[in-house]
């Protein structure tokens, strides 16, 4: 396609390197692809091999671990489009974790058998990851259909009122649900069959931090970016500012229930206690910790805020000292977060201005 | 032939009238400029242009199609750019970015084509950057592209904003007192690099400014504003010798 860039602008001699970036590995991104499905695949056997069928007694707590932290940087990763990347403070994630939780639950309990009848010529693994990939999409597009009819409202308000509105919402997800019977209601959800395995996690991290860390160097990141800096600067540069705030509080939403979907089918029940706002601040410490706005540090945040309730659960009453003190103490030698302000720039900047 | 064109607009906030009965018009590539005491209402003239506030009544063309009550955003894809007296730039980003964000809104590849990086992508985004470069290395900000925008001296971060509102490959330029804070050989060079951008781009410029030698030097036409209401217009000649223009900066006998 021709375009008109080069026709507004003058031909200005230029003393800027411009080179073509050479991609040898576009080609074969296929192969590559492949590849690394096959690498996780053989990754799940060692990780079975290790943790479940290994003569290690503790395997399966560990396995537990492992998933539940892959849950976590998916969420971590999606939540921080919102919160770091986009700034729109939101407190209202765990909501879009329960929808998404809940509705492919929903239809893997009520219709699984239905839905396995179809695919009764494959054998019973690749049938799970046929039932698992059509709850992980109607999860998300629950998912994000919430976040699209939370965000249109919420997403004009800015700050503090923001928070609130998502806080609210969030809330109100959570109680809706406690009072629909279909999914149990009060007596929370059981007889989820489990079909998400490491390698279904994996993939899925895998593929929301490619998402996101493609989005954040794309024009539709920097326009998010240019959000957080500058709204009113945005918008003379042209950028639908609530398009954009919207857009990103979808994508963020549906990779929510994608996680809410994982997580289900691990621990084969729900209850609406795992949805309440603390799972919201939970996440929003991961990616604050980690530093806000970066996804390595999002990644970080999440495997450290899973694994350090853990290791201090020896010591009982003092865990949750303990784990406040170390926030402090981040908070206080590194507000930035562990790994803030390394995301977004490909070179390390240049601290001084250049004469 | 207008390019910008201002018909009995008027802003009101509350009882407060902002803006009354204000008719400007802008020619194809002039260089105009708008000037008043302090508080006359130019930076909300700005805002009424650019979509900030919709006029209270009044309407705005912009090559003869009305623009009034439009969002900022649409204004800005329509041609119209600014700048602004309190530098807005996206801080932590880097120049480069800062300059690559206005590309934005004529981007042609859609979301799915920027998360699966298809060939065309990494095409426009090539495209995109050369295009940011060649606009930083005209304002001579080339050899820092890599520093973030909030590192710069503050000549430099003027210049940057006016790079930034170039990229959004405007019609009409609105430079909101491009020359605050500058010293006389940095205003000079202003006056000079105003003149180029108008030739180079076939830009019409809307400049509001209070260094009295940049605005007679550069603007081909002048209007003065005080208290929302018009003096008078006119070349800087006529300008300088209006008795009402001279009450309203110096005060009557």
């Amino acid at each position: 396609m021709e375009t008109e860039l080069s026709n507004t602008l003058p031909q200005v001699p230029s003393s800027a390197p411009i080179r073509k970036r050479r991609r040898p590995w576009a080609s074969q991104r296929w192969l590559w692809i492949m590849g690394a499905l096959g690498g996780l695949l053989l990754l799940q056997e060692a990780v079975h091999w290790v943790f479940l069928d290994g003569p290690f007694l503790q395997g399966p707590y560990y396995y537990q671990i492992l998933i539940l932290a892959g849950i976590n940087i998916i969420l971590a990763v999606s939540l921080n489009l919102i919160n770091g990347i986009t700034g729109q403070f939101s407190i209202g994630h765990a909501g879009f974790f329960a929808v998404g939780a809940y509705t492919s639950a929903y239809v893997t309990y009520y219709f699984g058998a239905t839905l396995r009848g179809l695919f009764g010529f494959l054998p019973a693994v690749v049938q799970d990851s046929a039932l698992l990939i059509i709850a992980l999409t109607v999860a998300a597009a629950a998912s994000a259909v919430a976040g699209l009819l939370v965000g249109i409202p919420t997403l004009r308000l800015r700050g503090d009122y923001l928070a609130i509105a998502t806080l609210g919402f969030g809330e109100i997800i959570r109680v809706l649900i406690l009072n629909i019977d279909a999914v149990g209601g009060a007596r929370g959800f059981s007889g989820i069959t489990r079909l998400s395995t490491f390698f279904w996690v994996a993939l899925m991290v895998v593929v929301s931090i490619t998402t996101v860390r493609h989005l954040v160097s794309s024009s539709y990141g920097r326009a998010f970016a240019a959000i957080r800096e500058n709204e009113i600067a945005a918008q003379a540069m042209g950028i639908n500012v609530t398009r954009s705030k919207v857009l990103a509080f979808v994508i963020s939403s549906a990779f929510a229930g994608m996680a809410g979907c994982l997580f289900a089918h691990f621990t084969m029940y729900l209850h609406t206690n795992s949805f309440t706002f603390l799972r919201s601040f939970e996440i929003i410490i991961m990616i604050s910790l980690g530093g806000l706005g970066s996804t390595a540090g999002a990644v970080l945040g999440a495997v450290i805020l899973t694994i350090l309730p853990e290791v201090f659960r020896g010591f009982a009453e003092y865990r949750m000292v303990i784990y406040s003190l170390a926030l402090i103490l981040i908070m206080i030698y590194r507000p930035q977060g562990l790994l803030g302000g390394t995301t977004l720039k490909k070179k390390k900047p240049v601290v001084t201005g250049t004469k | 032939m207008a390019v910008l064109e201002l018909n009995d607009c008027v802003i009101r906030f509350g009882g407060l009238v902002a803006v009354k009965d204000l008719n400007l018009f802008v020619k194809k590539s002039e260089l105009f400029g708008l000037i008043g005491p302090n508080g006359a209402g130019k930076t909300t003239i700005f805002n009424l242009i650019t979509g900030v506030y919709p006029p209270t009544s009044g309407a705005i063309l912009l090559e003869g199609n009305r623009i009034d009550g439009k969002a900022p955003h649409v204004i800005a894809s329509r041609g119209i750019a600014r700048t602004f007296q309190n530098i807005r730039l996206f801080d932590t980003m880097t120049v480069l970015e800062n300059v690559k964000v206005s590309s934005h809104m004529s981007k042609r590849q859609n979301i799915w084509s920027a998360v699966v990086r298809s060939p065309a992508f990494h095409e426009e985004e090539e495209e995109i950057e050369a295009f940011a470069y060649r606009l930083l290395s005209l304002f001579q900000l080339e050899g820092c592209a890599h520093d973030l925008s909030m590192n710069l001296p503050y000549g430099h971060q003027r210049r940057l904003e006016i790079a930034r509102a170039l990229a959004t490959r405007p019609k009409l330029l609105l430079l909101d007192e491009p020359a605050a804070g500058m010293n006389p050989q940095e205003a000079v060079a202003l006056m000079a690099l105003i003149r180029r951008l108008r030739d180079e781009f076939d830009l019409s410029i809307l400049l509001v400014e209070h260094n009295m030698k940049v605005v007679m030097g550069v603007c081909e036409r002048i209007q003065v504003i005080e208290y929302g209401q018009t003096i008078t217009v006119g070349t800087p000649e006529e300008v300088r010798t209006h008795p009402g223009v001279i009450e309203a900066y110096l005060g009557k006998e």
